[in-house]
Protein backbone atom coordinates (compact mmCIF):
# COMPACT_ATOMS: atom_id res chain seq x y z
CA UNK A 1 0.00 0.00 0.00
CA UNK A 2 1.31 3.46 -0.88
CA UNK A 3 0.15 4.97 3.12
CA UNK A 4 2.68 3.89 4.99
CA UNK A 5 1.83 4.12 8.90
CA UNK A 6 4.74 4.92 11.17
CA UNK A 7 3.57 4.03 14.68
CA UNK A 8 6.46 1.79 15.42
CA UNK A 9 8.61 4.96 15.36
CA UNK A 10 6.34 7.23 17.54
CA UNK A 11 5.99 4.22 19.83
CA UNK A 12 8.98 3.95 20.17
CA UNK A 13 9.82 7.59 20.24
CA UNK A 14 7.50 8.18 23.34
CA UNK A 15 8.57 5.16 24.81
CA UNK A 16 5.03 3.72 24.52
CA UNK A 17 4.51 -0.11 23.62
CA UNK A 18 1.20 -1.26 21.67
CA UNK A 19 -0.52 -2.18 24.91
CA UNK A 20 -0.46 0.76 26.65
CA UNK A 21 -1.43 2.68 23.58
CA UNK A 22 -4.42 0.43 23.21
CA UNK A 23 -5.36 0.88 26.48
CA UNK A 24 -5.37 4.68 26.32
CA UNK A 25 -7.23 5.18 22.83
CA UNK A 26 -9.24 2.27 23.67
CA UNK A 27 -9.01 -0.46 20.59
CA UNK A 28 -7.70 -3.76 20.71
CA UNK A 29 -3.87 -4.63 21.07
CA UNK A 30 -4.59 -6.64 17.87
CA UNK A 31 -6.08 -3.79 15.68
CA UNK A 32 -3.67 -1.62 16.89
CA UNK A 33 -0.79 -4.14 15.24
CA UNK A 34 -2.67 -3.98 12.74
CA UNK A 35 -2.58 -0.69 11.89
CA UNK A 36 1.09 -0.72 12.93
CA UNK A 37 1.90 -3.73 10.48
CA UNK A 38 0.10 -1.80 7.51
CA UNK A 39 -2.58 -4.75 7.73
CA UNK A 40 -5.17 -2.34 8.28
CA UNK A 41 -7.51 -1.47 5.45
CA UNK A 42 -9.25 1.66 6.90
CA UNK A 43 -8.95 4.08 10.12
CA UNK A 44 -11.43 5.69 11.68
CA UNK A 45 -11.40 9.21 12.52
CA UNK A 46 -12.27 8.73 16.37
CA UNK A 47 -9.14 6.42 16.49
CA UNK A 48 -6.87 8.89 14.43
CA UNK A 49 -7.91 11.54 17.14
CA UNK A 50 -7.15 9.36 20.05
CA UNK A 51 -3.76 7.95 18.64
CA UNK A 52 -2.98 11.80 17.59
CA UNK A 53 -4.25 12.81 21.23
CA UNK A 54 -2.25 10.10 23.48
CA UNK A 55 0.84 10.39 20.94
CA UNK A 56 0.57 14.03 20.51
CA UNK A 57 0.81 14.18 17.11
CA UNK A 58 -0.37 15.49 13.82
CA UNK A 59 -1.52 12.69 11.71
CA UNK A 60 0.79 13.91 8.89
CA UNK A 61 3.70 12.13 11.18
CA UNK A 62 1.39 8.68 12.03
CA UNK A 63 0.91 8.16 8.27
CA UNK A 64 2.83 9.32 4.53
CA UNK A 65 2.18 8.74 1.36
CA UNK A 66 4.10 6.97 -1.37
CA UNK A 67 4.35 7.01 -4.75
CA UNK A 68 4.91 3.79 -5.58
CA UNK A 69 2.47 1.88 -8.16
CA UNK A 70 -0.10 -0.04 -6.86
CA UNK A 71 0.96 -4.19 -8.11
CA UNK A 72 -1.73 -5.43 -10.41
CA UNK A 73 -4.34 -7.71 -9.00
CA UNK B 1 -19.05 -12.16 19.45
CA UNK B 2 -22.48 -13.78 19.52
CA UNK B 3 -25.23 -11.48 18.74
CA UNK B 4 -27.40 -14.37 17.24
CA UNK B 5 -30.21 -15.63 19.09
CA UNK B 6 -31.18 -19.25 19.94
CA UNK B 7 -32.74 -19.91 16.35
CA UNK B 8 -29.85 -20.66 14.27
CA UNK B 9 -28.68 -23.44 17.16
CA UNK B 10 -32.06 -24.79 17.67
CA UNK B 11 -31.74 -25.33 13.62
CA UNK B 12 -28.40 -26.59 13.60
CA UNK B 13 -29.63 -29.48 15.86
CA UNK B 14 -32.94 -30.07 13.77
CA UNK B 15 -30.31 -30.39 11.10
CA UNK B 16 -28.59 -33.29 13.05
CA UNK B 17 -31.35 -34.88 13.91
CA UNK B 18 -32.72 -34.58 9.75
CA UNK B 19 -29.10 -36.19 8.95
CA UNK B 20 -29.18 -39.02 11.37
CA UNK B 21 -32.62 -39.81 10.76
CA UNK B 22 -32.10 -39.80 6.94
CA UNK B 23 -28.94 -42.15 6.71
CA UNK B 24 -31.25 -44.24 9.03
CA UNK B 25 -33.54 -44.53 6.99
CA UNK B 26 -31.56 -45.38 3.96
CA UNK B 27 -29.92 -47.65 5.61
CA UNK B 28 -33.07 -49.60 6.78
CA UNK B 29 -34.75 -48.89 3.11
CA UNK B 30 -31.96 -50.67 1.44
CA UNK B 31 -31.65 -53.41 4.15
CA UNK B 32 -35.34 -54.54 3.70
CA UNK B 33 -35.30 -53.82 -0.19
CA UNK B 34 -32.06 -56.47 -0.37
CA UNK B 35 -33.23 -58.77 2.21
CA UNK B 36 -37.05 -58.54 2.36
CA UNK B 37 -39.44 -59.68 -0.63
CA UNK B 38 -41.10 -56.54 -0.27
CA UNK B 39 -43.08 -55.30 -2.98
CA UNK B 40 -41.52 -52.33 -4.86
CA UNK B 41 -43.48 -48.70 -5.98
CA UNK B 42 -42.43 -47.44 -9.22
CA UNK B 43 -43.12 -43.61 -10.45
CA UNK B 44 -44.74 -44.29 -13.95
CA UNK B 45 -46.66 -42.02 -16.92
CA UNK B 46 -49.90 -43.78 -18.53
CA UNK B 47 -51.35 -42.75 -21.92
CA UNK B 48 -54.52 -44.53 -21.93
CA UNK B 49 -56.10 -45.76 -25.00
CA UNK B 50 -58.33 -42.86 -26.42
CA UNK B 51 -61.18 -43.57 -25.06
CA UNK B 52 -60.67 -46.37 -22.65
CA UNK B 53 -61.17 -43.89 -19.62
CA UNK B 54 -64.11 -41.55 -19.77
CA UNK B 55 -65.13 -38.23 -17.63
CA UNK B 56 -68.34 -36.93 -17.44
CA UNK B 57 -69.44 -34.24 -14.99
CA UNK B 58 -73.07 -32.70 -14.95
CA UNK B 59 -71.36 -28.87 -14.37
CA UNK B 60 -68.13 -29.36 -17.25
CA UNK B 61 -69.34 -32.22 -19.91
CA UNK B 62 -67.49 -35.12 -20.84
CA UNK B 63 -64.07 -36.25 -22.21
CA UNK B 64 -61.38 -38.65 -22.07
CA UNK B 65 -58.05 -39.38 -19.63
CA UNK B 66 -55.16 -38.37 -22.41
CA UNK B 67 -52.59 -38.74 -19.67
CA UNK B 68 -51.94 -39.97 -16.13
CA UNK B 69 -49.04 -39.72 -13.84
CA UNK B 70 -48.97 -42.44 -10.96
CA UNK B 71 -47.23 -45.24 -9.09
CA UNK B 72 -47.42 -49.18 -10.64
CA UNK B 73 -46.69 -51.55 -7.86
CA UNK B 74 -44.60 -54.14 -8.11
CA UNK B 75 -45.55 -57.26 -6.05
CA UNK B 76 -42.27 -59.58 -8.04
CA UNK B 77 -39.50 -57.80 -8.67
CA UNK B 78 -36.39 -58.07 -11.13
CA UNK B 79 -33.29 -57.33 -11.10
CA UNK B 80 -33.01 -54.40 -12.49
CA UNK B 81 -36.28 -53.04 -10.81
CA UNK B 82 -34.06 -53.31 -7.31
CA UNK B 83 -31.05 -51.87 -8.66
CA UNK B 84 -33.09 -48.60 -9.87
CA UNK B 85 -34.91 -48.47 -6.59
CA UNK B 86 -31.66 -49.13 -4.34
CA UNK B 87 -29.87 -46.07 -6.76
CA UNK B 88 -33.16 -43.70 -6.52
CA UNK B 89 -32.53 -43.97 -2.73
CA UNK B 90 -29.35 -43.44 -2.67
CA UNK B 91 -29.63 -40.55 -4.76
CA UNK B 92 -32.41 -39.24 -2.38
CA UNK B 93 -30.35 -39.83 0.36
CA UNK B 94 -26.96 -38.27 -0.73
CA UNK B 95 -28.82 -34.93 -1.96
CA UNK B 96 -30.47 -34.49 1.21
CA UNK B 97 -27.25 -35.11 3.53
CA UNK B 98 -25.43 -32.97 1.28
CA UNK B 99 -27.52 -30.69 1.22
CA UNK B 100 -28.40 -30.87 5.18
CA UNK B 101 -24.27 -31.24 5.98
CA UNK B 102 -23.72 -27.97 4.12
CA UNK B 103 -26.91 -25.98 5.86
CA UNK B 104 -25.55 -27.45 9.06
CA UNK B 105 -22.50 -25.59 8.37
CA UNK B 106 -24.14 -22.28 7.69
CA UNK B 107 -25.97 -22.58 11.07
CA UNK B 108 -23.12 -23.18 12.74
CA UNK B 109 -21.35 -20.16 11.85
CA UNK B 110 -24.34 -17.80 12.05
CA UNK B 111 -24.49 -19.48 15.82
CA UNK B 112 -20.24 -18.32 16.22
CA UNK B 113 -21.39 -14.75 15.01
CA UNK B 114 -19.73 -14.78 11.92
CA UNK B 115 -22.11 -15.41 9.12
CA UNK B 116 -20.99 -13.31 6.36
CA UNK B 117 -17.17 -15.11 5.52
CA UNK B 118 -16.39 -16.32 1.88
CA UNK B 119 -16.97 -20.20 2.89
CA UNK B 120 -20.81 -19.19 3.81
CA UNK B 121 -20.87 -17.52 0.03
CA UNK B 122 -18.88 -20.97 -1.51
CA UNK B 123 -21.86 -23.36 0.36
CA UNK B 124 -24.98 -20.84 -0.56
CA UNK B 125 -23.62 -21.33 -4.07
CA UNK B 126 -22.88 -25.17 -3.72
CA UNK B 127 -26.93 -25.54 -2.63
CA UNK B 128 -27.64 -23.32 -5.24
CA UNK B 129 -26.28 -25.66 -7.97
CA UNK B 130 -26.91 -29.00 -6.39
CA UNK B 131 -30.78 -28.19 -5.97
CA UNK B 132 -31.12 -28.44 -9.40
CA UNK B 133 -27.91 -31.19 -10.10
CA UNK B 134 -30.33 -33.53 -7.54
CA UNK B 135 -33.79 -32.59 -8.97
CA UNK B 136 -32.82 -33.67 -12.50
CA UNK B 137 -31.00 -36.95 -11.20
CA UNK B 138 -34.14 -37.85 -9.37
CA UNK B 139 -36.02 -37.52 -12.62
CA UNK B 140 -33.41 -38.95 -14.53
CA UNK B 141 -33.93 -41.89 -12.47
CA UNK B 142 -37.82 -41.71 -12.80
CA UNK B 143 -36.76 -41.62 -16.33
CA UNK B 144 -35.07 -45.01 -16.07
CA UNK B 145 -37.46 -46.72 -14.26
CA UNK B 146 -40.02 -46.05 -16.98
CA UNK B 147 -37.79 -46.97 -19.65
CA UNK B 148 -37.25 -50.26 -18.16
CA UNK B 149 -40.70 -50.47 -17.25
CA UNK B 150 -42.09 -49.55 -20.35
CA UNK B 151 -40.54 -52.91 -22.19
CA UNK B 152 -41.70 -55.42 -20.10
CA UNK B 153 -45.08 -54.02 -18.51
CA UNK B 154 -48.02 -55.01 -20.15
CA UNK B 155 -51.35 -52.98 -18.54
CA UNK B 156 -54.87 -53.68 -20.13
CA UNK B 157 -55.88 -50.20 -21.97
CA UNK B 158 -52.67 -48.44 -21.21
CA UNK B 159 -49.30 -47.62 -22.13
CA UNK B 160 -46.40 -46.66 -19.90
CA UNK B 161 -44.44 -43.64 -21.09
CA UNK B 162 -41.28 -42.29 -20.35
CA UNK B 163 -40.53 -39.03 -20.38
CA UNK B 164 -37.70 -37.04 -19.27
CA UNK B 165 -39.28 -32.83 -18.57
CA UNK B 166 -36.88 -31.01 -16.85
CA UNK B 167 -38.47 -29.49 -13.87
CA UNK B 168 -38.15 -25.64 -13.77
CA UNK B 169 -38.66 -25.03 -10.71
CA UNK B 170 -35.41 -26.80 -9.05
CA UNK B 171 -33.75 -24.53 -11.51
CA UNK B 172 -35.64 -21.46 -10.22
CA UNK B 173 -34.95 -22.36 -6.82
CA UNK B 174 -31.19 -22.72 -7.33
CA UNK B 175 -31.11 -20.05 -9.38
CA UNK B 176 -32.38 -17.32 -6.60
CA UNK B 177 -30.01 -19.28 -3.88
CA UNK B 178 -27.03 -18.66 -6.33
CA UNK B 179 -28.30 -15.12 -6.58
CA UNK B 180 -28.02 -14.65 -2.20
CA UNK B 181 -24.66 -17.12 -2.38
CA UNK B 182 -23.41 -13.63 -4.59
CA UNK B 183 -25.06 -11.27 -1.83
CA UNK B 184 -23.18 -12.96 0.89
CA UNK B 185 -19.98 -13.26 -1.23
CA UNK B 186 -20.65 -9.27 -1.19
CA UNK B 187 -21.35 -9.66 2.61
CA UNK B 188 -18.51 -11.70 3.45
CA UNK B 189 -15.95 -8.34 1.75
CA UNK B 190 -18.01 -6.03 3.78
CA UNK B 191 -16.97 -7.66 6.63
CA UNK B 192 -13.53 -8.33 6.15
CA UNK B 193 -13.42 -4.27 5.61
CA UNK B 194 -15.10 -3.78 8.90
CA UNK B 195 -12.97 -6.19 10.65
CA UNK B 196 -9.83 -4.70 9.37
CA UNK B 197 -10.68 -0.90 10.00
CA UNK B 198 -9.47 0.18 13.50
Amino acid sequence: MAITVHLDWLLFDRRMTVAELSKRVGITPANLSNLKNGKAKAVRFSTLEAICRELQCQPGDLLSHTNTPEPPN
Amino acid sequence: MSTTGRLPKVLQRLTEVAIAVTILAAVVVLLVTALADVPLDAPVEFTPDEDTYSLSSDAWGSGTILEAVGTARFTERSASLVALWAAAVLTYAVSAITLLVLLRRILQSISAGTPFVEANAKRIRAIGILIPVFGLLIQALHWATALVTMDTVAAEGLHIRASLSPNLTYLFIGLVIIALGEVFRYGSQLQADVDLTV
